[in-house]
């Protein structure tokens, strides 16, 4: 399993906890929020492979009501990138 | 003694994680960036609580050039925490339909022509002066606070006359009878924050997914974050909250009493009551003869002989719900350890026996102990946004006074009439006539004994609502000695049939304060100009109230001579607040809630200061000024923890009770079918109600474009087997009669909503198809509200799909 810690900055029309409720419909478990600072949102996510965090990184970026995602923290010893894990 | 839970390398990794991020977030964050979102390009931003249901969510409203420009939920506000429903996102453009009302028209010839506004009031005025005692004034749970106060005013304090009644009569009216038998006061005791505490979620024939969703979503954000919540949905269809459910109880429509008396039954059976709570808090009452809304005091055995019947199979054999459902809700509410809220909204309340069934909710929660602790809480929601903080906390219903208080009582009349400034006996003793009356009543020729000749409707649609409209409405025309003027923001088929219609700011356009369902009181201020000469409903009473004090009507001025809305700046000099020109030289709102707020103690219904719902994203009261000057909002009523006003050591204290002994009502009411059912003729039931996307009427919503496109027309839903035996399809047109009248509407089959066999449903939000020519007029003996989801219709297929 691999573990990132992102700090997403939520863009300027859209309410927080908005994106928070998409985020939590998309992630389910393998999502944990902090709490909110301002328009910036402090989250985890735990995926299978460090491949499949940072396809979720590109995923997240190109979100409605995202403006920016900052990775902040990427768990090192992870397993290397398995072909055929990207997230549809 | 807890013992820490075991740290792996997983959760020390996504601790840190979170740790990292969360002191990035943090370093690059400041305060101000929650205040509000940010200024951009010469958007100003301000709050404003939503114009639609009762949730009450705030919105932050951005203006730019005196038009509503964009629109955010307000993260600061505790309802809706930033979130909107999808009505909620698009509210800032319910202002600019094409075809807003910008000119008082006066009908003549059959036709509606431009006048000035001197000339509307002194219509208004002659009409009033003629005989006052036949003007009627029909008002809404839509008016702000300080609006509806004005018309209360206007016509107990002023006119002597009682014939003021609310929309909110066909909406919540049985919601406030059952409060009142139960606890001697209206309004829930909990609040939403019983929604983030609840492990069992019961709706009662309600779709809060729908009617409620930013509400719903509290409780389903909550599982989706994987806290374990039951979701029971009691219903005579299934619909969108269906599909959140564990458990779905399906059943006969009016049949929900013989369901709430089953539980009754099962608890005293299993000995699974709260034994010490009912005996510390509850007293019984059951049905009086003559039927009064207090009925007569019973005792424990007598009320468990009368629930006695009511078996899980005899609940089952009349309601349809099996006997295991019967028997899994009774020893849910059995539980102590889990905490359970009961939702309802119009399936409890717009039924012909809604006080009753009221009451019996209550009762369950009563004798079950699932009462005060934040999660056990029978809660009623409005569909209005100010059904509780205007029609039922000012009292603007035929029967009452503001704060609580009743025409009929002496005490209650002096009270008012000593706040008012008005001579002793000014207040009219005899109740007015509810809402079907009023309108009956205007329908009626002179000659047949009708005795309102002259009715103002502001901020409603009745020749949309009302039920049996070719009888409550329609049957006005042709009558030339009746007059009606409306106050309204678009055409609506109410000015379609008015003598009189003015143009009225609407929402932002003005300042105003709503109160919602958990008792929270709200403020805004006016943000955009409204457009042409439309101007404030309350302005309008106001203007036409001074009318009649230059004529010489004694009602307009108080004992001292003054006028009954005397304004006065800070220096003490009378502003002229009647002349639209100088209406916003000072607060009139805050002038008129800083007097209405003086009620509000009797019942403990206690409002702060204006300045303070000024600061705030609402308060719910009784709001208390603390030792440091501060004012604190009440969230649980009747529970020490958190009411002010319950004794020291009572834990529970009902201190309303209707038998002044601190005790709630548990009720025993028996189950009766109700007035019409399906028969040969007419073999289906016919439930009316709401969608998403429109608010009631669609007066507002309708003129939303992705809205409207969303869902355009309304539609009868017909379960499959019914359409097949029909040979109806998906689309095709069919006919819904009822002995009352009937409409045409397209048919949709596996909607969102799935009614069972002999069973249709049929939105009211289209003017085009008024499914209100074709609903009953029965109402509860009690509230006198009228029942709107049960009465028999029969179906034909008329056409093929029209589109």
């Amino acid at each position: 399993m691999a573990v990132s810690g992102l700090v997403i900055t939520v863009a300027d029309a859209t309410p927080v906890a908005r994106l928070r409720a998409e985020l939590l419909r998309q992630l389910g478990p393998a999502l944990e929020l902090g709490e909110a600072c301002g328009n910036r949102l402090p989250v985890v996510i735990e995926t299978a492979t460090q491949a499949l965090g940072s396809a979720w990184v590109e995923r997240l970026t190109a979100m409605p009501g995202v403006r920016h995602v900052d990775v902040v923290f990427v768990e090192l010893d992870a397993p290397a990138v398995t072909r055929g894990e990207i997230p549809c | 003694m807890l013992t820490p839970p075991e740290l792996d390398r997983r959760s020390f990794m996504k601790g840190a994680a979170l740790a990292a991020a969360t002191a990035v977030a943090q370093r690059t964050g400041t305060a101000d960036d929650q205040a509000q979102p940010a200024a951009n390009d010469g958007v100003v931003w301000n709050k404003a609580p939503c114009r639609f249901c009762g949730t009450g969510c705030h919105v932050q409203v951005g203006v730019q050039h005196d038009r509503v420009v964009a629109i955010a939920g307000d993260v600061q506000a505790e309802v809706n925490k930033g979130l909107l429903c999808v009505k909620g996102y698009h509210v800032g453009q319910i202002l600019y339909g094409p075809d807003r009302l910008t000119t008082p028209l006066l009908r003549h010839d059959g036709e509606l022509v431009p006048i000035g506004w001197d000339e509307a009031i002194d219509v208004i005025a002659e009409r009033i002066l003629r005989q006052p005692e036949r003007f009627a004034f029909y008002g809404s749970g839509q008016w702000t606070i300080p609006e509806g106060y004005a018309a209360q005013k206007f016509m107990k304090g002023g006119l002597a006359n009682n014939h003021i009644d609310p929309n909110a009569r066909l909406c919540m009216a049985s919601a406030v009878t059952g409060f009142l038998a139960t606890y001697g006061v209206d309004e829930p005791a909990g609040c939403y924050d019983d929604l983030d505490a609840c492990d069992v979620l019961i709706t009662w024939g309600n779709n809060p997914a729908e009617m409620h969703p930013v509400l719903f979503s509290r409780v389903i954000d909550r599982r989706s974050r994987g806290e374990s919540v039951m979701l029971i949905d009691i219903g005579t269809r299934r619909t969108r909250t269906t599909e959140f459910a564990q458990h779905y109880l399906e059943f006969r429509p009016h049949t929900d009493l013989a369901i709430a008396n089953g539980i009754a039954h099962l608890l005293i059976r299993d000995q699974t009551f709260a034994a010490d709570f009912v005996a510390r808090h509850c007293a019984f009452r059951a049905p009086s003869d003559p039927p009064t809304l207090n009925g007569r005091a019973i005792s424990f055995e007598e009320y468990q002989a009368m629930v006695a019947p009511y078996t899980p199979e005899y609940v089952e054999q009349i309601s349809g719900v099996p006997a295991a459902d019967i028997r899994m809700l009774a020893a849910l509410f059995g539980r102590r350890d889990l905490r359970i809220t009961s939702l309802w909204c119009m399936g409890m309340n717009q039924h012909t026996a809604g006080t009753a069934i009221n009451c019996l909710v209550h009762g369950v929660h009563l004798l079950s102990g699932h009462f005060g602790r934040p999660g056990d809480a029978p809660t009623s929601l409005t569909g209005q946004p100010s059904a509780c903080g205007t029609v039922r906390e000012v009292g603007t219903l035929a029967h009452a006074l503001p704060g609580g208080r009743l025409v009929v009582n002496e005490d209650h009349r002096r009270q008012c009439e000593e706040l008012w400034n008005l001579p002793a006996g000014r207040i009219n003793p005899a109740p007015g006539h509810h809402t079907v009356k009023m309108w009956q009543s205007f329908c009626t020729a002179r000659a047949d004994g009708g005795d309102i000749d002259t009715l103002w409707v502001q901020v409603t649609n009745p020749g949309q609502t009302l039920p049996d409209l070719h009888r409550l409405f329609d049957a006005r025309q042709g009558k030339d000695d009746k007059f009606l003027i409306v106050s309204d923001v678009y055409p609506t088929a109410t000015t379609a049939l008015a003598d009189l219609v003015l143009p009225s700011a609407m929402w932002v356009e003005k300042n105003g304060m709503f109160g919602n369902s958990e008792r929270r009181t709200q403020q805004w201020f006016r943000q955009v100009m409204p457009p042409g000469d439309a101007r404030d409903d309350c302005w309008q009473t106001i203007a036409v109230a001074h009318r009649l004090f230059e004529l010489g009507c004694e009602g307009m001025q108080d004992k001292d001579g003054r006028f009954l809305f005397d304004v006065r700046d800070d220096s003490g000099e009378v502003v002229p607040v009647w002349d639209w020109s100088h209406y916003y030289n000072v607060n009139v709102d805050r002038h008129l809630f800083e007097e209405y707020r003086r009620f509000s103690r009797l019942k403990h219904k206690d409002l702060a200061p204006y300045a303070e719902y000024v600061r705030a994203r609402g308060l719910r009261w009784p709001v208390v000024e603390q030792p440091d000057g501060s004012w604190r909002e009440t969230r649980f009523r009747f529970a020490e923890f958190d009411d002010p006003y319950v004794k020291a050591g009572s834990a529970i204290q009902f201190y309303h009770s209707v038998t002044k002994d601190d005790r709630a009502q548990v009720w025993f009411h028996p189950y009766a079918p109700p007035p019409e059912v399906p028969d040969a003729a007419f073999p289906f039931w016919l439930c009316t109600g709401r969608v998403l996307e429109h608010w009631h009427t669609g007066s507002m919503t309708r003129r939303v474009a992705p809205l409207s496109r969303a869902v355009p027309r309304a539609y009868v839903e017909l379960n499959p087997d019914d359409a097949r035996s029909l040979g109806v399809h998906n689309g095709e047109l069919v006919r819904v009669e009822s002995r009352r009248g009937a409409i045409e509407v397209p048919a949709w089959i596996n909607g969102r909503g799935r009614p069972p066999r002999g069973s249709v449903f049929v939105p009211f939000f289209d003017e085009r198809r008024l499914i209100n020519q074709v609903t009953l007029d029965a109402h509860d003996p009690f509230s006198k509200q009228p029942d709107y989801k049960k009465c028999a219709v029969r179906l034909t297929r008329v056409a093929a799909d029209p589109r």
